[in-house]
């Protein structure tokens, strides 16, 4: 990944690098063009000056050319000729005079060897001009600052003595002329001074002069700004005109190039403005067309960025004109609706596996490595009565708390595909024995679950069992003391019949008989108990005098009472009581309260049967001199299995039938039952049957 | 000789009774847990046979309760007599100190012949071996039932507790059976493993100094069990 400083907006890279690249344009054109302009202007300028000092060259040749004409002529004049022979030298003079103002000279000299000279004009010394041998140069007179152009020619030879007729006309005004004439300005140089100039208003300094000779021996190529001198507010270019070498005088021709270097700048102005133009014009559409490139580019990867969040509601729909741009959205609209398209699968997948788990009365839970619950489905939470959301996360050794004696739920799994029966306490203290199967699993995503475990309460279960097991074993053991009787008296009988007595014989048979009958009451008990549990309890009701009732069960339980020293009062029944009862049945609610009286009496203690009549009804009661029910106890009393919870071991022995079965029985027969304290202390134990006729007291 | 028969049956506890006197024994009845420890107090009985489900009162639920008691202070051989068959209650009966646990339904002459025999062994004067037994540092009197342990301590035996010794410590070095020492003890045809296991572990928890690591008596599983085996 690149590092964050490193990551530029792509529109500002574009932007960039559109800049950058005009920027290179613009400098790459417009550099050479000014630099091609500048020497094109100064090239211009060379050229021109060129011209101009050839120009200068010939004016000045034709000046001299004039000169010697003019002299020629003036040699021939007949005047002349005949003033020199009369030697009038006054008359000569004003001749030379009036020639010299006719043909426009500022000089006319005569000179003549060995004799008088005559110069006419400028009061000038004449001797210079006459003595020089050059036919033709330039002079300087003593008698004026002035450079003069002269010409000297020869008299014709026959005229003796010789003479010689010099012309000669002032450097200033040539010089003023051939300004006229080629428009440059003229520097007359004598010994490196600048001595005369054809514009008076020119003036220069001494160092100015010596500037103007060593710019014009400066390369042509030279830019015109750099090579061209400020002389009185104007620009000049110059160049050097050597006249005369020997007298060390040079011509210096100078052009004012204002003007050109006016139009040069004009053009690199206008070049440096049309290029800023151009780049301004190049940037603009670059930014332009950046927008256009990286605006749905930044869109799309805001829609990327919803896409993570997972939001696929929204479409992509980004305009491009940008044919890469407008395929890539395509393609990720496609993708948002294949991706949404599945994500609505997966979901109607899991809502439908939720579902599945949540209505499974099982609970499936998971648990990370640590033991945490990363998943809990709507049975656990019935199972463990807590509300789901806060056992989420938790330790599930938090949450099912080990039961008394046990090691943490966590250290009792199963192996994998196992079963197993663990006892906990939920948080709300109640226990609960679990079924526990487990799987091990490795998660599609993440490490957060790798075990599921599936919970199943079987409390219920296994009180049912456990129920089922006390009774198998209390029916059992009450078999086995019936039985115990049976067995002891009838082996002692066969084994010393020869030598008992009969009142040994009769006791072993009486005990003999007991255990008949109390292994005859429980079966009843059993096989009523069955029915009962089995749904085809029935009850015959016929009308039975009450009398016979009551004789049956005394005779039946009399033994028993007999042998445990109790006394047994029951009343005589004098008048005739019919009541709606089965007879078999009824009589055995008898027996089987006056055997739970036997079994809780005290030694020498006394037992009651009493009866009264009571709406409509028979009111019969079995009273005892035993401990007592307690109070609290009483409700659950005739219920099957039931025992009454006391030190007593014996009263276990009833397996909790006798009453259950008593119950049965006499609320079949449209009767209750109950139990109430007796006033002499004890128990008294009623029920009810209803009456088959008129009843009388 | 003789017998408190304690049961709330009235009936079994006749027959037992008559059982008893026919072979020329005295026998009184106790019906509850309270007038057993007191008949048991006042009549000095030579021989107790115990019911377990009894009407009980706070300290004594049951023949559990009265064996334990009775224990505390008394050699007294008792005979539990129940229906309780449960490999749980007749370990917990054997650990209460009985001498032994007849199931009802009993036979009068199978009950005799426990009786006897548990009688013999309390009545034991050194039958095979009169003189001291010595091993290891410890010593054992067969006649007083009293063991000296290397520690200086010296502890009673019951009959059963002292038979077991007896054997082991005569064959000292061997191996003998479970079987053997199941007929040693309880005579042939009663017994069983697992009231072995239980006779073992009360003898150790009163001559060992560490009963879980046992040194003197040694199991070999599969095999049986040895007095200070050499190996």
């Amino acid at each position: 990944m690149f590092q964050k400083n490193r990551l530029r907006r792509l529109r500002s890279q574009l932007v960039l690098a559109f800049l950058l690249s005009s920027l290179g344009i613009g400098v790459a054109l417009g550099l050479p063009a000014i630099l091609l302009i500048n020497r094109q202007a100064s090239s211009q300028t060379q050229l021109f000056l060129d011209q101009a000092t050839s120009t200068t060259r010939v004016f000045l040749a034709s000046e001299q050319s004039d000169l010697q004409n003019l002299a020629l002529l003036i040699s021939q004049r007949p005047t002349l000729t005949r003033l020199l022979a009369e030697q009038d030298l006054a008359a000569l003079e004003g001749y030379l005079d009036t020639l010299r103002d006719s043909v426009d000279l500022d000089l006319i000299l005569v000179c003549a060897e060995g004799k008088e000279v005559k110069g006419l004009g400028e009061n000038i010394s004449m001797s210079e001009l006459c003595q020089a041998n050059a036919a033709s140069g330039y002079a300087i007179l003593s008698s004026n600052d002035d450079l003069y152009l002269h010409t000297a020619v020869d008299l014709e030879a026959s005229e003796q003595p010789a003479y010689k007729v010099v012309a000669g006309k002032r450097m200033s005004r040539v010089l003023t002329d051939l300004q006229k004439e080629t428009g440059l300005v003229y520097f007359l140089v004598l010994q490196d001074q600048v001595i005369r100039s054809s514009d008076a208003s020119i003036n220069t300094t001494p160092v100015e002069a010596a500037q103007l000779q060593e710019q014009s021996n400066q390369p042509a190529n030279l830019s015109l700004e750099r090579k061209a001198l400020s002389l009185n507010n104007h620009e000049y270019v110059s160049t050097v005109l050597p006249l005369d070498t020997s007298l060390n005088i040079e011509l210096i021709s100078a052009l004012n190039v204002d003007n050109q270097i006016a139009i040069q700048q004009n053009l690199v102005r206008t070049l440096t403005a049309a290029l800023f133009i151009i780049i301004l014009i190049a940037f603009g559409l670059g930014v332009w067309q950046s927008q256009r490139i990286s605006l749905p580019i930044a869109n799309l990867a805001d829609t990327a960025v919803k896409f993570r969040q997972g939001n696929l509601d929204s479409p992509v729909s980004i305009q491009s004109s940008v044919s890469e741009i407008s395929q890539l959205a395509n393609t990720l609209e496609d993708a948002r609706v294949a991706l949404q398209h599945s994500m609505e699968q997966l979901q109607a997948e899991k809502t439908w596996i939720e579902h599945l788990l949540n209505s499974i009365v099982e609970g499936i839970f998971t648990l990370d490595t640590q033991n945490r619950i990363t998943f809990a489905s709507a049975g656990v939470g019935k199972i463990i009565e807590h509300e789901l959301e806060q056992i989420i996360g938790r330790k599930v050794d938090d949450i099912l708390l080990p039961a008394e004696g046990e090691v943490a739920f966590s250290g009792q799994l199963p192996s994998t595909g196992q079963q197993r029966r663990v006892s906990v306490k939920l948080m709300n203290g109640k226990e609960r024995l679990l079924s526990i199967s487990k799987a091990d699993f490795v998660p599609p995503v993440a490490s957060d679950a790798n075990r599921a475990l599936v919970i199943r309460d079987v409390s219920n279960e296994e009180y049912v069992h456990r129920l089922l097991g006390d009774f198998m074993a209390n029916i059992t053991h009450e078999f086995r003391t019936p039985l115990a009787a049976l067995e002891a008296s009838s082996e002692l009988l066969l084994d010393n019949l020869q030598n008992l007595s009969q009142a040994e014989i009769k006791e072993l048979l009486v005990s003999l008989n007991l255990g008949i009958i109390n292994l005859q009451t429980l079966i009843d008990n059993l096989i009523e108990a069955a029915s009962i549990e089995a749904g085809r309890f029935k009850v015959s009701l016929q009308p039975v005098p009450f009398d016979v009732i009551l004789k049956e069960a005394q005779d039946i339980i009399q033994p028993l009472v007999e042998k445990y020293s109790l006394k047994l009062i029951a009343p005589v029944v004098t008048e005739s009581i019919n009541v709606l009862a089965d007879r078999r049945r009824t009589v055995q609610i008898l027996v089987n309260l006056l055997s739970n009286a036997i079994k809780h009496s005290p030694d020498d203690g006394l037992i009651r049967i009493n009866y009264f009549i009571v709406d409509e009804k028979l009111r019969v009661e079995v009273t005892d001199e035993g401990g007592g029910v307690p109070f609290d106890q009483r409700n659950n009393l005739f219920r099957r299995f039931s025992h009454v919870d006391t030190s007593n071991e014996r009263a276990r022995q009833g397996a909790g039938l006798g009453l259950s079965v008593v119950k049965a029985i006499v609320e079949a027969q449209q009767g209750e039952v109950g139990i109430a304290d007796s006033p002499e202390g004890g128990n008294s134990f009623w029920f009810t049957l209803p009456l088959a006729n008129e009843a009388r007291r | 000789m003789k017998v408190l028969v304690v049961d709330d049956d009235r009936v079994l506890a006749d027959l037992v009774v008559f059982t008893l006197r026919r072979a020329g024994n005295e026998a009184i009845i106790a019906n509850d847990s309270v007038s057993a420890i007191r008949r048991w107090t006042d009549d000095k009985p030579n021989l107790i046979i115990l019911d377990i489900n009894l009407p009980g009162s706070p300290g004594l639920e049951d023949g559990f309760a009265i064996c334990k008691h009775i224990r505390t202070g008394s050699n007294t051989p008792i005979i539990l007599l129940t229906v309780r068959a449960e490999e749980a209650d007749i370990v917990r009966g054997l650990e209460a100190g009985a001498d032994d646990y007849v199931l009802k339904p009993f036979s009068p002459r199978q009950l005799m012949a426990r009786v006897q025999a548990v009688m013999r062994r309390f009545n034991v004067t050194g039958t095979s071996h009169s003189a001291k037994l010595s091993v290891d540092g410890l010593d054992f009197n067969p006649k007083l039932r009293e063991v000296s342990l290397a520690s200086g301590s010296s502890k009673s035996l019951t009959p059963l507790e002292s038979q077991l010794l007896e054997s082991l410590m005569i064959n000292a070095g061997q191996v003998l059976t479970s079987d053997d020492l199941i007929s040693d003890i309880w005579g042939a045809g009663s017994g069983s493993s697992e009231m072995l296991r239980q006779l073992v572990r009360r003898l150790r928890s009163k001559i060992e100094t560490d009963p879980t690591n046992p040194y003197y008596i040694q199991n070999l599983p599969g095999l049986g069990y040895a007095f200070r085996l050499k190996r």
